[in-house]
């Protein structure tokens, strides 16, 4: 094992491991014993006359690949499995609404300030609510869709990442994650709820009451195409499960 | 080689019967069983362990992690008394199907 070779197997044993730690469906002990193992029957195929290098590569066969370990292991490990679910669940509910909030309010304070400007608010007012609704409810829309994108985009292509640097974070300093955590929803939801008044005090009384008027009244538009939609995301998901099942039943 | 079902159905009193013998690992009970089979029995290595563990939850077994000869650390397996009970009507199951398939091809060598 000293050997200095090309092969290092003490690095090629930590990178096995690794690979499979990243499922739930391990435990540390698990890990341990499915090490002690793989060492043991790498010892034996080198007492054979095996290099380094051969006997790990026999001796990872012999114990199976990822996918099947993880699949039978899962089966032991129900409640981990489970546990890492939740998380990613209560990650989404908390990340969702934030990024909503965050791009929703900007692009309101945004509607409500151009209309302030331009004073196009009072002109509206006179030609009816139709027009100013529809655009409100359109930028709402967007910023719906925006805030949807970048949570996809931070869970599914960043969620790896996302993971192992909070799983890192909360093993060196539990409570001061929850402190900051804690910090920066509170600054955001602050900045966000305080806006609103800030604007108001900028504002002419009458186009400020308009705006907000028009406001939630592109609501009653939002509201039920934001529903559909999550109906929709909801039904792709479970089809896009069910055919990845299908397929996985298949290959076996 | 066994079939997949076979290899299914054999491993709980496989493991309990090697077991009697004393306690031991994961890996030499792998090993042990290769060597009573002439190698027939191979079993994908890394799936042993979750039996192990359902067996241990099931009280059939029990583990502890100790030092092995080598100074690594190993974790053995032992029978417990619900272990051996199971063994014995495993044992009485599996002789069942051995005697009656037995004398069936006994009488009828010729027609196989």
């Amino acid at each position: 094992m000293e050997n200095q070779s090309a092969f290092d197997l003490n690095q090629a044993i930590q990178s096995w491991r690794e690979n499979l730690a990243q499922s739930p469906a391990f435990q540390r002990e698990n890990l341990n014993e499915l090490e002690s193992h793989l060492r043991d029957s790498i010892a034996t195929l080198q007492t054979r006359g095996l290099s380094a290098a051969e006997a790990f590569l026999i001796a990872t066969k012999r114990i199976g690949s990822s996918h099947a370990l993880t699949e039978e292991f899962a089966k032991c490990n129900y409640n981990n499995v489970w546990l890492e679910r939740l998380l990613w669940m209560v990650v989404g509910i908390q990340v969702w609404p934030l990024m909503n909030e965050v791009i929703g309010s900007i692009s309101q304070d945004l509607l409500i300030l151009a209309i302030g400007w331009s004073g196009a608010g009072g002109n509206w007012h006179e030609q009816g609510v139709a027009m100013p609704v529809i655009l409100f409810a359109f930028v709402r829309g967007l910023s719906v869709l925006a805030s949807a994108w970048l949570v996809w985009w931070l869970i599914f292509r960043k969620g790896n990442r996302l993971g192992m640097w909070l799983s890192m974070r909360l093993r060196r300093s539990f409570i001061g994650y929850c402190v900051g955590a804690s910090a920066l929803f509170i600054a955001v939801n602050g900045v966000i709820g305080i806006t609103p008044l800030l604007l108001r005090q900028q504002m002419n009384m009458q186009t400020y009451g308009d705006a907000v008027k028009y406001l939630s009244y592109s609501e009653i538009i939002v509201q039920p195409v934001l529903a559909i939609a999550m109906l929709v995301l909801t039904l792709t998901l479970i089809r896009k499960r069910a055919s990845a099942n299908s397929a996985s039943a298949f290959a076996r | 080689m066994l079939s997949k079902e076979l290899v299914g159905a054999s491993t709980v009193p496989l493991v309990l019967s090697v077991l009697t013998e004393g306690e031991t690992y994961g890996y030499a009970l792998i090993e042990r069983v290769r060597e009573l089979s002439g190698g027939k029995i191979e079993w994908t290595e890394g799936m042993l362990y979750p039996v192990l563990h359902w067996m241990e939850k099931e009280a059939l077994i029990e583990s502890e992690w100790r030092e092995g000869e080598t100074g690594r650390k190993r974790k053995y397996y032992r029978l417990c008394k619900e272990g051996r009970k199971a063994l014995r009507e495993e044992q009485e199951q599996w002789m069942t199907v051995h005697e009656t398939l037995t004398k069936i091809w006994k009488t009828n060598r010729h027609s196989i």
